[in-house]
């Protein structure tokens, strides 16, 4: 039996084909999507659950006074806290510090190899974390200094096919043995690495800030703890143990609150200063889901007004099969298993387009998920299973409904009529399919706009023209007075400057101020930054003068604040004040007294999410943290000169270390890269849901236009304008688009103040997008109306007259 | 084997009753071949319909061998169509997208005949009406009489005690006709299959041996051929 309902539903297939590619088409999409969507949820969820003790292991983080009840919440630790918590807590199994550093040089065979991307790690990283090892031996891993670990890919890059195992490779002088090789980070790591090198390493170059100082925070701590304890009694007890070691200490007691973050949330719920990488969002999760079940509901609404619009035709099929002994119950399992079958073969098609993306896929979101079949059986039998309760729901109503009618009425045929309750239901899910595409178009249209905002907003500064070269060693470092009297000469370069923080980034060197006659110290992050600064990234002065190159005492008498920190100080009368600061080589602490000469208009260091931060600049001298970074800003728009200019100039300073840059505009809109890959991911499915959507009402349209074609053509015959007969479909059209509308912008509204509460600065609702979403649904389907509505009022109304 | 009493079918109109059926009264036996005549609109259909469960009577009562017919249930009357009742109707009726074998083959689907026994089956129908070369031909690819031979055939496959035409030929030429009511008169002598069928034509009465002559919802005469 159930051959003959394929074989049936097969040739009615054929028989109405635009019509079957449309329902198939449709919920192909449909499926796809959904596919793609909880690709990315599942990858998403599963950072950081490939390591064995995911469970027990918690990254220790932060909470440090900056003064004037303001706190800081940091991923960030002093470099102390881990040995201590191995050395006091025997309930820690295993106490491990990371510290990424985004490059360095290697001198390899002879040769300078840059890399990215390093990691500093005690020895117990890998009893910690399970990165797997393909050479060496975890139990004698980092027992030492002076021992790297590559990953497979590293090793292939610095060593090709040699094994590199034993080989000694030199980081600034310091001599490395690899002495293993592991598997390269998975992509759903919350941190990736290239190699990791035992921390003792470099314990002697670290400033006196990080390894003597209690107070610093400079690395990351995870800790594995026993199975027994639980996190939360674990974290009384360190911040018990922190705060009566140094009770005589005073500040430094309430200093720092440490708080321990499981593991698997880090990547998707912590949102700290100084995250190890960028992390994903849930929020952005919970929208992906709600965007994947909307697009399957439109999908399904769509499968239910075809079948049922298409199961008309069948009518008289189902009669017959009456007169011949069908009971309901047949009736109602042949249009259930038809609607299977079109579920399965959606379904098939929809694997068949996912393996086909799915390379588009990792490149628009940046993740690596491998082809699905047969890698995720679990899932795709999840999602089949899914995709037929979705053809039992959607065909369920159609079958039902053509099981009850009477044997008599469908044999009569033409007196069948209309089915009014069905075509109310119809009319009721064309609109919520309406209502739920204008909620996803406006939503579109507000989110395209926040992120452009986010990224033309006026920064304060002019990042155009702007190049920034990372100096990479000291040494370097050291020779910028000669590199810029070098730069300066040349015709193409306008202005250069250096700067100890990186531009863009979080400023961080908080350091304690006071000012006139007041006795309490403010923490306020310092930037450190050469002349020509404000020239070079174009900032403006709103109050006071600029630092001057003529003027030697501006070197230690000097600063200028920006208008956050003039807030943050209480200062009415910023300039002329005295702030009384301190300056922090690295190694030695010195004070600054000064005056404030100048007031900075607040410009963006960091991504718009977050408020603009008070901060200090102060002009280097001996005395103040070594600068970073080389900024140059170019006359023209001739790059290609400006960086080969650069880097001869580089390589007559850099005793061979290779030339890197970047133009200050592309790392700004980097700080945007999250929002921007959601926008794409957003903006594609909506448009499918959207596409979805008007091949329902095509669908729809063209039966309707079908089903009353000997109405048209009488009505033709009678006289009616072409026009007339359009108008009638548009006009009964209309109104579902219109209800629909008004139905979907309150909705809208909410869902959009609410995303929007995100960002710091964001732009407004107008208003204006809801008519634009609203006009750009009513034209998209109109036109479709039309068009079909049009090729059947032209039709010869005798041809089509005969074949009734 | 079926017994009217008092039968009423009407339509509610508003304040108006309008009967379609009114009054009848009617004996069928077994092995009858009967036909119901009478001007159009004057209710053969309906009550056809009727007397194959595809309509229900507002009044009256109906026995169908012996059972009343208003307490079976929807599953008993589908019993009944499925082993009891085969109905011819002047528009053919036959499945478009089925070929002529898998329209005759389905009645047998629901009667859950084994494969190799229903392969057998529909083999001999073909054979009957020869149109074994039509066996794989769609419905519109055959002329009108052909169309209803397989109509007969679908109607002959279950072995039915009963066999419903509503108007068979009416859209038949009169060689057609013929082939259709002689294949009628030889089931009802040699197997003694019951025949009620509607027609407008005197000619295709004279192979049943009664005619019910129905005038407004009314059996105005009955048997005229016995009385002859
Ligand atoms: N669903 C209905 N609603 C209203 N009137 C109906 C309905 N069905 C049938 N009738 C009316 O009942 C009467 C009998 O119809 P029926 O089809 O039984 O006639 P008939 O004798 O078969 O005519 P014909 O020879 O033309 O086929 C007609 O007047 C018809 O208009
Ligand atoms: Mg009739």
């Amino acid at each position: 039996m159930l051959k003959n309902y394929f074989k049936i539903a097969f040739r009615s297939f054929k028989k109405n084909k635009a019509y079957s590619a449309i329902n198939i088409f449709g919920l192909a999409i449909g499926i796809t999507s959904l596919i793609f969507i909880l690709l990315f949820i599942q990858d998403e969820l599963s950072y950081d659950k490939f390591h064995e003790n995911k469970d027990r292991i918690y990254r220790v983080t932060g909470s440090y006074d900056r003064g004037e009840q303001k706190r800081v919440e940091s991923a960030l630790t002093t470099y102390q806290l881990g040995p201590q918590i191995d050395f006091q807590f025997p309930q820690v199994e295993k106490a491990v510090r990371i510290s990424p550093n985004n490059n360095s040089n290697f001198l390899i065979n002879g040769e300078n190899i840059r890399q990215e991307n390093i990691v500093f790690a005690d020895s117990g990283f890998f009893d910690v974390f399970s990165f797997p090892l393909v050479e060496g031996d975890k139990k004698h891993l980092f027992k030492v200094a002076n021992e790297a670990v590559l990953t497979q890919s590293t090793a292939q890059k610095m060593f090709g096919d040699v094994n590199p195992i034993g080989s000694v490779i030199e980081m600034d002088g310091i001599p490395i043995t690899i002495s293993g090789i592991m598997k390269d980070t998975p992509s759903n790591s919350h941190f990736s690495a290239s190699m990791i090198i035992s921390s003792e390493t470099i314990h002697d170059q670290y400033p006196s800030w990080v390894r003597d100082n209690w107070s610093g925070t400079s690395h990351y701590t995870y800790i594995l703890l026993d199975k027994n304890i639980s996190p939360e009694v674990f974290e009384q007890e360190l911040n018990k143990y922190w705060d009566s070691t140094f009770k005589e200490y005073g500040d430094l007691a309430q200093y720092a609150e440490f708080s321990l973050q499981p593991l698997s949330k880090i990547h998707l719920e912590s949102n700290l200063v100084n995250e190890i990488q960028a992390n994903g969002n849930l929020t952005y999760v919970y929208i992906f889901g709600a965007i994947g079940f909307i697009i399957v509901v439109i999908a399904a609404i769509n499968y239910m007004n075809l079948a049922t619009a298409q199961s008309l035709n069948r009518t008289k099929e189902v009669g017959i099969r009456k007169v011949l002994g069908a009971e309901k119950g047949h009736v109602k399992k042949q249009f259930l298993s038809e609607s299977l079958l079109i579920s399965t073969i959606a379904f098939v098609v929809a694997l068949i387009s996912v393996e086909i993306i799915i390379p588009f896929f990792n490149q628009i979101t940046g993740k690596n998920i491998d082809v699905i079949f047969p890698n995720d059986l679990p899932l795709i039998f999840a999602i089949f299973a899914s995709v037929l309760v979705i053809g039992l729901i959607s065909g369920g109503y159609p079958s039902f409904w053509l099981s009850r009618l009477s044997i008599i009425r469908t044999l009569k045929s033409n007196s069948l009529g209309s089915n009014r309750g069905g075509e109310l239901l119809k009319r009721g899910l064309v609109t919520l399919q309406f209502s739920i595409s204008a909620i996803v178009l406006v939503s579109t249209i507000l989110i395209s706009k926040q992120i452009q905002f986010v990224q033309n907003k006026n920064l304060g500064i002019n990042p155009e023209q702007v190049l920034v070269i990372p100096f990479q060693n000291s040494e370097i470092a050291n020779r910028f007075t000669e590199i810029k009297e070098e730069l300066i000469k040349e015709s193409w370069v306008s202005s250069v400057t250096a700067t100890n923080n990186p531009l863009p980034g979080r400023i961080t060197n908080w350091r304690p101020y006071r000012t006139n006659g007041s006795d309490e110290n403010l923490s306020v992050p310092t930037i450190v930054v050469h002349d020509d600064f404000i020239e070079t990234i174009e900032a403006e002065i709103s109050e006071g003068r600029n630092f001057s190159k003529d003027r030697i005492s501006d070197r230690t008498n000097a600063y200028l604040i920006n208008e956050a920190a003039a807030r943050f100080l209480n200062l009415t009368n910023p300039v002329g004040s005295k702030l009384v600061g301190s300056t922090f080589t690295g190694n030695e602490w010195g004070s600054k007294d000064a005056e404030i000469i100048g007031v900075v208009k607040d410009f963006h260091f960091t991504s718009l999410h977050d408020e603009i931060q008070p901060v200090v600049f102060s002009l280097s001298s001996e005395q103040t943290t070594p600068l970073n970074n080389l900024a140059v800003r170019v006359r023209s728009e001739d790059f290609e000169t400006a960086i080969s200019g650069l880097e001869r100039t580089w390589n007559t300073f850099s005793n061979g270390v290779p030339f890197e840059y970047s133009f200050l505009q592309d790392d700004i809109s980097l700080l945007y890269d999250a929002e921007k890959k959601f926008l794409q991911l957003f903006s594609i499915f909506t448009t499918l849901a959207i596409i979805i959507s008007c091949l329902g009402i095509l669908g729809l349209v063209a039966f309707a236009v079908n089903q009353k074609m000997k109405e048209i053509c009488i009505r033709k015959v009678l006289g009616a304008d072409v026009v007339d007969i359009i108008w009638s479909f548009v006009k009964s059209y209309s109104q579902l688009i219109i209800i629909s509308n008004l139905l979907a912008w309150p909705i809208a509204y909410v869902l959009m103040k609410d995303w929007l509460e995100d960002f710091a600065y964001r732009v407004p609702i107008s208003g204006l997008e809801f008519v634009i979403a609203g006009s750009i649904i009513f034209l998209i389907s109109i036109g479709t109306i039309s068009l079909v509505a049009y090729k059947a009022a032209l039709l010869n109304p005798v041809k089509s007259l005969k074949s009734e | 084997m079926i017994k009217l009493r008092n039968i009423d079918r009407y339509i509610d109109k508003r304040l108006q009753r309008n009967f379609i059926l009114k009054g009848i009264d009617l004996d069928i036996a077994e092995g009858d071949f009967v036909s119901i005549m009478g001007p159009s609109g004057a209710g053969k259909s309906t009550l056809l319909n009727i007397i194959g469960f595809l309509d229900d009577a507002n009044e009256g009562e109906y026995y169908f061998l012996d059972e009343p017919v208003h307490s079976l249930n929807e599953k008993q009357k589908s019993e009944y169509h499925r082993s009891y009742i085969g109905f011819v109707f002047q528009a053919y009726h036959l499945i478009d997208e089925l070929t002529v074998y898998e329209n005759i083959e389905m009645p047998l689907l629901y009667r859950k005949v084994k494969g190799s026994q229903r392969k057998s089956m529909v083999a001999d129908m073909l054979d009957r009406f020869n149109i074994v070369a039509k066996k794989d031909l769609f419905p519109n690819q055959l002329s009108g009489g052909q169309q209803q031979l397989v109509g007969v055939a679908r109607a002959l496959i279950g072995s039915p005690k009963l066999i419903l035409a509503d108007e068979p030929t009416g859209n038949l030429h009169s060689d057609q006709s013929k082939e259709i009511m002689e294949t009628f008169k030889k089931l009802n002598k040699e197997d003694g299959v019951t025949i009620i069928q509607v027609t407008h034509s005197d000619e295709m009465a004279s192979y049943g041996d009664r005619v019910i002559n129905l005038q407004d919802g009314a059996v105005t005469e009955n048997n005229p051929y016995e009385e002859e």
